[in-house]
């Protein structure tokens, strides 16, 4: 497999520590600690609105927590200098102007944290999209769009890697290339924290996980304790079956495993 | 720095920007060559050429064009959800803003600048060779660049209205209710209590920096450091305002 980085920085985790945020009378996340570790894949699951997004969006200093704190590598994220070269994210693959090209988008942000042209082109090759770097984003299909996310996750390469739903609207080829990369970047001792409500795709990919349900932790453990008496799909199920907000009736495969 | 290159890059990275500056180029060189194109058709007098042969004619066009491409500057990034990524990048947040500032102002600046003074200077040659020369009168270079300082003033409010609404119409209606509205408000204010205000307000310290003779403005250069201060203000609100809220 080829190289994704050009040199391997310092290990770093992340760590939350009693987080919580609430937004009226919504707890979005309660009190939640947890600390992802570098060298392995970490998945972050829960079902819709368990509080994962925002989560992310508090490392990320995007969002101000209304206690506790998260820390990359031991410091809080708006205190990181140039950022990118520490934290790698993609959070919404939508979010580029729809008139700019992909190269352009790259270029951008790239040149807010001192990183030149040439790894821009590195990062559009490595995602498959140098064809298209000059077409503008707006035209991008869901796959290219996460591709061109991915990118920008990779652009500073960081020593830790967070994707939020990173393989949505990818076709197969492009879900096991992602699967591939991020065991790769871990291979390389990096921290990979991704989401997604994939069971099987979380079970092929991740080491460890988190799970978490109304903004609380569920669990966090190593993924063959989780799928030691069956499917992850199956413990999950078991897992977060009191916390989910949109219960639907008539799911008799759930209440098998409750 | 490093984000004024960013932000340079967004700029001309989307063909919004060329649209804009070639309507401020039509806007300002149309309108500022009308008198040399009535000199030409000879339907004008000597008696009728203003000191800047023209070139400040189209100004109040160029006021809603520079509004809106710095507001959409600002704006188009919480529309199309880059402003995320833009605040991931850099998470102190407000050199983003300033970098943003700089880029439009200075881009409004500029091309003001190139726009007004060559207008003045194409059509003060038309004027000449049809035997007109310009009045005289006091800094009139002073006020040409007043006019560009004026509009690159303009952009920095734009945007700064822009940050603290987060809305393209939002913005664009904050920027021109206090161009054009405030004026209005402080005339309608009892026992002329308004106009002392109203040389204060932007629209009249920009006019204070374009006047030519006597008139009751403030002086050229206490008009630059009203807006000055105006600019500081709202942009330092937007920079605190950014800061705290989540994005």
């Amino acid at each position: 497999m080829q190289a994704y980085g050009r040199k391997l920085r310092a290990m770093e985790t992340i760590e939350v520590r009693h987080l919580s945020k609430a937004y009226g009378h919504h707890k979005a996340v309660d009190d939640l600690s947890f600390t992802v570790h570098p060298g392995r894949v970490t998945g972050f699951l829960g079902p819709n609105g368990a509080g994962k997004s925002t989560t992310m969006r508090m490392i990320l200093g995007l969002t101000r927590p209304d206690s506790g704190d998260a820390l990359v590598g031991g410091r809080r994220y708006d205190q990181l200098a140039q950022p990118l070269h520490e934290v790698g994210a993609l959070l919404d693959a939508g979010a580029v102007h729809p008139r700019r090209s992909a190269y352009h988008h790259l270029l951008a942000l790239a040149q807010t944290n001192g990183i030149g042209k040439r790894r821009v082109h590195e990062v559009l090759a490595m995602v498959g999209l140098e064809g298209v770097a000059d077409r503008r984003a707006g035209g991008f299909s869901l796959g290219m769009s996460q591709r061109l996310g991915i990118a920008t996750a990779m652009l500073g390469d960081p020593a830790v890697v967070m994707l939020d739903e990173p393989v949505n609207g990818l076709d197969p080829e492009g879900i096991r290339w992602v699967r591939g990369l991020l065991r790769h970047l871990a291979g390389e001792g990096r921290t990979v924290f991704l989401s997604s409500h994939l069971m099987s795709e979380m079970q092929m990919t991740a080491d460890h996980l988190i799970v978490v349900g109304r903004g609380q932790l569920l669990a966090d453990v190593a993924i063959a304790e989780m799928t030691a008496s069956g499917s992850l799909e199956d413990a999950y199920f078991a897992l977060t079956a009191e916390s989910v907000d949109y219960p639907t009736t008539a799911t008799p495969d759930r209440s098998a495993v409750a | 720095m490093s984000t004024l290159t960013s932000e340079w890059t967004k700029l001309r990275s989307l063909r919004s920007t060329t649209w804009f500056l070639g309507a401020a180029v039509a806007g300002m060189i149309g309108s500022g060559l009308i008198e040399a194109i009535a000199a030409s058709a000879g339907e004008i007098t000597p008696a009728e050429v203003d000191p800047f042969g023209g070139a400040l004619a189209g100004l109040s066009f160029a006021e809603f064009v520079v509004g809106g491409f710095a507001v959409l500057a600002v704006t188009n990034e919480y529309a199309s959800r880059t402003i995320r990524g833009s605040l991931t990048a850099v998470p102190k947040r407000w050199p983003v803003l300033a970098g943003k500032a700089v880029a439009v102002g200075g881009s409004v600046f500029t091309a003001a600048l190139l726009l007004i003074f060559g207008s003045f200077l194409i059509s003060r040659a038309v004027l000449d060779s049809h035997g007109m020369s310009l009045p005289a009168a006091d800094g009139v270079p002073r006020a040409m660049a007043g006019a560009a300082v004026y509009l690159g003033f303009l952009a920095l409010l734009g945007t700064g209205f822009a940050w603290l609404v987060r809305s393209t119409a939002g913005g664009l209606a904050a920027l021109f209710g206090v161009l054009y509205g405030l004026p209005i408000v402080s005339l309608l204010l009892p026992h002329g209590m308004g106009a002392p205000i109203l040389r204060f307000l932007p629209q009249q310290a920009g006019a204070a920096l374009m006047q030519v003779g006597p008139s009751d403005l403030l002086a050229p250069w206490a008009g630059a450091a009203v807006l000055t201060g105006y600019a500081a203000v709202v942009l330092g609100l937007a920079a605190v305002v950014l800061r705290r809220r989540d994005a």
